[in-house]
Parts: C-alpha cells; sequence; structure tokens
C-alpha cells in the first residue's frame, strides 16, 4: 500500500463507503453546479453583454482557468 | 442589446462603466481568499503542529487536500467571474436623447431606468483624493426636474467628458423652439 492510498484511506466511521464513492459525489456536485454556474453567465454575457467583443473572451478565460483548477485539483486522484 | 428598446430615431452615443482601477481594488479580496489556505499550508509547516504523527494528512502531497483546495480555488474563482460580469454589465448608457442607467444587481436581477436629457437640471463631478485624480475617475451626479430625482454613476472613468458631453446634449434641447399650447375652449 502506497502513501498516496493510506492518505486516501476513510476512518471506519464510514462504513463500507470507500473514498472514491465519496470523492466522485463530491466532483459530481462541484461539477453541477459548476456547470449551471457556466450556463447562466453564458448566458447573461450574450443577452445583456450589449453585444460587446468582451464576451468570448471573459467565457474563454473563465471556462480556461476552471479546466486549470479541475485538471489541478483531480490530478493526485487516480 | 437586447434589452434595451431605443426610440426611433435614438442612438448610443456612449457606454460609461465605473472605471477599471474600482474592479481591481473589488478583486483584492478574491486574490487574498485564494491565497489564505496556501498560507495556512505554510504556517502549519512552519509550527510546533508539524512533528505531529497526523501532520503528513496536512500538506498538498495529500490527494484529499489537493482536492479540497482545487474546490475552494473554482469557488472563489466563480465568485471573482460575477464580480467582474457585474463590473461589466453595470452600465450607463448615453444616448441623444436619454441616460440609460442598467444596474445588475445579481444572476436574473438588473434594474433599468432612463432619464431624459430634456429634464437634466445639473450635472455635478466630484473628483476627490490622490488616486481618483491620478488615474482620473470620480462620481457624476445628474440632477433631474424632480428634486428628489437624483441619478449618481460612482467611480466612472473621465467624468468630467461624460458630463461635457451630457450637458452637449442637454443643450440642444434648450436649443430648440419650444411648443406653444393653445387652449381651445
Amino acid at each position: 500500500m502506497d502513501a498516496s492510498t493510506t492518505l486516501l484511506r476513510f476512518p471506519a466511521i464510514f462504513g463500507n463507503v470507500t473514498s472514491e464513492a465519496v470523492l466522485s459525489v463530491i466532483f459530481t456536485l462541484v461539477f453541477i453546479w459548476w456547470t449551471v454556474y457556466t450556463l447562466v453567465a453564458i448566458y447573461h454575457w450574450f443577452r445583456y453583454g450589449r453585444s460587446s467583443w468582451v464576451a468570448v473572451p471573459a467565457i474563454a478565460l473563465h471556462l480556461a482557468v476552471s479546466g486549470g483548477i479541475f485538471i489541478y485539483m483531480t490530478s493526485a486522484l487516480h | 442589446m437586447e434589452d434595451l428598446h431605443l426610440q426611433p430615431g435614438e442612438h448610443v452615443l456612449k457606454a460609461v462603466r465605473k472605471h477599471w482601477l474600482i474592479y481591481v481594488g473589488a478583486a483584492i479580496p478574491f486574490a487574498v481568499f485564494a491565497y489564505l489556505p496556501v498560507l495556512a499550508l505554510e504556517l502549519f509547516a512552519k509550527s510546533p503542529f508539524v512533528s505531529a504523527p497526523w501532520a503528513h494528512y496536512v500538506s498538498l502531497e495529500n490527494p484529499w487536500i489537493l482536492f479540497v483546495l482545487g474546490v475552494w480555488w473554482l469557488f472563489v474563482w466563480m465568485a471573482a467571474f460575477s464580480n467582474f460580469m457585474r463590473y461589466f454589465l453595470d452600465v450607463w448608457i448615453i444616448t441623444n436623447k436619454r441616460i440609460i442607467d442598467v444596474e445588475q444587481i445579481d444572476f436574473f436581477s438588473r434594474e433599468v431606468t432612463s432619464l431624459f436629457l430634456d429634464h437634466i437640471e445639473d450635472v455635478t463631478v466630484h473628483e476627490t483624493g490622490f488616486f481618483h485624480t491620478l488615474f482620473g475617475f470620480g462620481n457624476l451626479m445628474v440632477q433631474s426636474a424632480g428634486a428628489a430625482d437624483r441619478t449618481e454613476l460612482p467611480g466612472i472613468a473621465y467624468p468630467k467628458d461624460v458630463r461635457d458631453l451630457l450637458m452637449h446634449q442637454a443643450g440642444k434641447f434648450e436649443e430648440r423652439p419650444q411648443h406653444v399650447i393653445v387652449d381651445k375652449k
């Protein structure tokens, strides 16, 4: 058992629940929240952005930064 | 301009937003929030607790810490992005007939008010403070015919130019011949 497996192991209080299952649930909830937020933000930019050139770069920046954070937060999980 | 319905013969002269420095100032707390967990980890590494048997859990080598840190950063980023969106969508649109004040309060919450230029009585600019003078931003207040009707846009860029534009446009209404109302009884 390597160090990362030890660190991921849950206390006995969770019974048969594995850390992978808990992580999957948390990640799914966060991802759903982020997706809804992103869709609402895109809607606002295109509807109320008054045809500004800033809208597309702003959305692209949001997607790039969020993608980077997602990759970072899951980088150590295998 | 999906939410703005301009009148016939009306066209946009200028869109005015708050100065970029206002946004930078508002973004600083988000940068601090993003750095807080990293600072906490650094402080922990230098604390006496680092020799505790559970100390190895509190480091970036722990995938859970990495995951939680990522979730924290994601929410801080979304809050900062929302803040930028509010900054950008909060705008004054000056047309040849009126000022349209679009206030983006939050998602699905916005307030759009119009002030017709022929109702303007007074436009006041407040530029006080070192940074205001150095970077050229300040508050603009427009007083309309009603005593209580006062519209204010705080922290806009080059408020004197905006004031001149408003006064110039408002002056055009005064130059026009007044309609004579004949009471036919």
